[in-house]
């Protein structure tokens, strides 16, 4: 049997999208409840992942 | 001369090409637009600072046909792997790549189309998107398109591998698109936790539920549901968190003495590795290398120190992990990869041509076998002549380490089987291999009965 996944991927986005927003927001506030005590907040979602190192990453040609 | 990459071919909006020895990517003009928008919207300079993305020059060449707006010259990746060959954590590492650069294209009002394994590649211990064409603009409500791949490729492999076994990263191999998501389930079955029900079960069920879908006239527009902003970053950060603090549940955390076991003593050592420099001095050009059965790293380190990039293979899940672990911290030019030497990874995809086999990949300068062929000739069975053919067809130099029946590792494998192998002997072994190759030099190790071997391929002179 062949049938497009891309549906079922759709609506189940829709449904745990809401409770993942849900789940940030509660934990948002968890955090501010936190801070109020003089918590310190974790780190941002999104981390910086460089190295600082100077790898030649942005180097393109590596022929020279 | 140009030669089109034969796994890039499913994208209208470009294609890979080599031309002279050079990697090239052409954008069509159906995909001007958006390339436009990746580049002034200050995204690609984000992804490349934050070694996301293979960072890519504009190159003044001519389109290979009509439908060509540009070309591009990405950096090369010295080799191109795939998730099968991967150890954990440069699987995780894949994932998490895909989802910041997700997250980021959100940030700049576009969105990643696809999310597929293959699209990350290693670039010094950086796990990188290399598809270039994977961005679309993102408009409020849209769905995030790539979920379903993601859950495929990234998720289920990651939950099979920490919640099962290491190993189960190989059901890759059978499922060019990913693992389906109701497989991943049943092997799942108990150790899915409230995160793995979400994207798995309850993920695998509403496509089964769904499947007719598209059949239905009720939907003539193909409109698609609408998820909001907020809701996918939202999904995505709860995807990175978990990821991040996804392990298996026998976590490799830094070198002990695992592999500190050898049959050498201290000078022994030293002779080993003072032969396998001097014979790496002796090729001419020594750019790319593979290590087979690579260990701790010890005479990679050796190859990359002359300027060499390493493919270091080894058929232990734990030797893998453990040198991406410090490849991910030093950048050094070594790519570690999982491969069984008895079984390497075969050429899969449409046509048998998507996805290549090791040595449709590269020509290695030199291969080195240190320490490995008694596991192959005994373990395995395989007869030296076979050995010596297949390596004689990959690369140019072999550096080869012959370990006799005497040796006490030797022993330990004919301990629990009959032997069988009365060609296993120095005189044979020569013999077997100077059919393929020629010999260069031989050193015996001291302190040992073992000898270390410099070859010529004859397919390559």
């Amino acid at each position: 049997m062949y049938f497009d996944p891309g549906f079922g991927s759709m609506i189940v986005q829709v449904l745990l999208g809401g409770l993942a927003f849900f789940g940030v927001l509660f934990a948002t506030m968890r955090h501010k409840i936190a801070a109020l005590f003089g918590k310190k907040p974790k780190e941002d979602a999104v981390p910086t992942e460089a190295d600082p190192a100077n790898d030649n990453f942005e180097q393109v040609d590596t022929d020279e | 001369m140009s030669e089109r990459e034969a796994s890039s071919f499913r994208d209208p909006s470009g294609f890979v090409f080599r031309q002279d020895g050079k990697i090239y990517r052409q954008i069509n003009h159906v995909y001007r637009e958006q390339y436009t928008q990746l580049m002034d919207s200050g995204l690609y300079k984000e992804l490349i600072q934050h070694r996301l993305m293979v960072p890519h020059e504009e190159a003044d060449i001519p389109c290979l046909n009509d439908a060509g707006a540009l070309v591009i010259r990405p950096k090369e990746i010295p080799f191109i792997s795939y998730p099968y060959e991967w150890c954990f954590g440069q699987y995780k590492q894949a994932a998490l790549t895909t989802l910041r650069i997700h997250l980021r294209a959100l940030n700049h009002g576009m969105i990643l189309k696809d999310a597929n394994a293959y699209n990350i590649q290693f670039l010094n211990g950086y796990a990188v998107l290399v598809d270039t064409l994977s961005f679309e603009p993102y408009q409020e409500g849209m769905p995030w398109i790539g979920y379903g791949q993601f859950c495929r490729h990234f998720l289920a492999p990651l939950l099979l591998m920490a919640k099962v076994d290491v190993r189960l990263s190989k059901l890759m191999l059978a499922h060019i698109d990913g693992i389906p998501l109701d497989l991943a389930d049943s092997i799942l079955r108990g150790k899915l936790g409230t995160f793995g029900y979400g994207h798995i079960r309850l993920h695998a069920r509403t496509i089964a539920r769904h499947s007719e879908d598209g059949k239905e006239q009720a939907n003539p527009t193909g409109k698609m549901a609408s998820v909001s902003k907020r809701n996918i970053t939202a999904m995505a950060q709860s995807m990175l968190h978990f990821i991040e603090k996804l392990n298996p549940k026998q976590t490799v955390t830094e070198w002990g003495d695992y592999y500190s076991r050898t049959n050498y003593s201290e000078d022994g050592t030293k002779a080993k590795e003072e032969f396998v420099t001097a014979y790496l001095d002796q090729i001419d050009t020594c750019k790319a290398v593979w290590d087979f059965g690579a260990n701790d790293g010890r005479y990679s380190k050796l190859a990359i120190s002359k300027g060499a990039h390493v493919v270091a293979f080894d058929i232990d899940h734990t030797a893998v992990e453990r040198n991406f672990m410090q490849v991910s911290k030093t950048h050094q030019p070594m790519l570690p990869l999982l491969l069984d030497l008895a079984t390497p990874s075969p050429s899969i995809g449409f046509a048998n041509l998507e996805r290549g086999s090791i040595d449709q990949r590269q020509t290695p300068d030199a291969i080195l076998m240190l320490a490995v062929i008694h596991h192959l000739a005994i373990s395995n069975n395989l007869p030296l002549d076979q050995i010596a053919r297949w390596l004689s067809s990959l690369g140019k130099h072999l550096i080869i380490e012959f370990v006799p029946k005497e040796d006490s590792q030797v022993q330990i494998l004919l301990r629990t089987r009959t032997d069988i192998f009365p060609d296993y002997t120095e005189p044979c072994f020569e013999a077997a291999f100077e059919q393929y190759f020629t010999r260069l030099e031989k050193r015996e190790i001291p302190g040992s009965k073992r000898s270390l071997y410099l070859f010529r391929s004859k397919s390559f002179q």
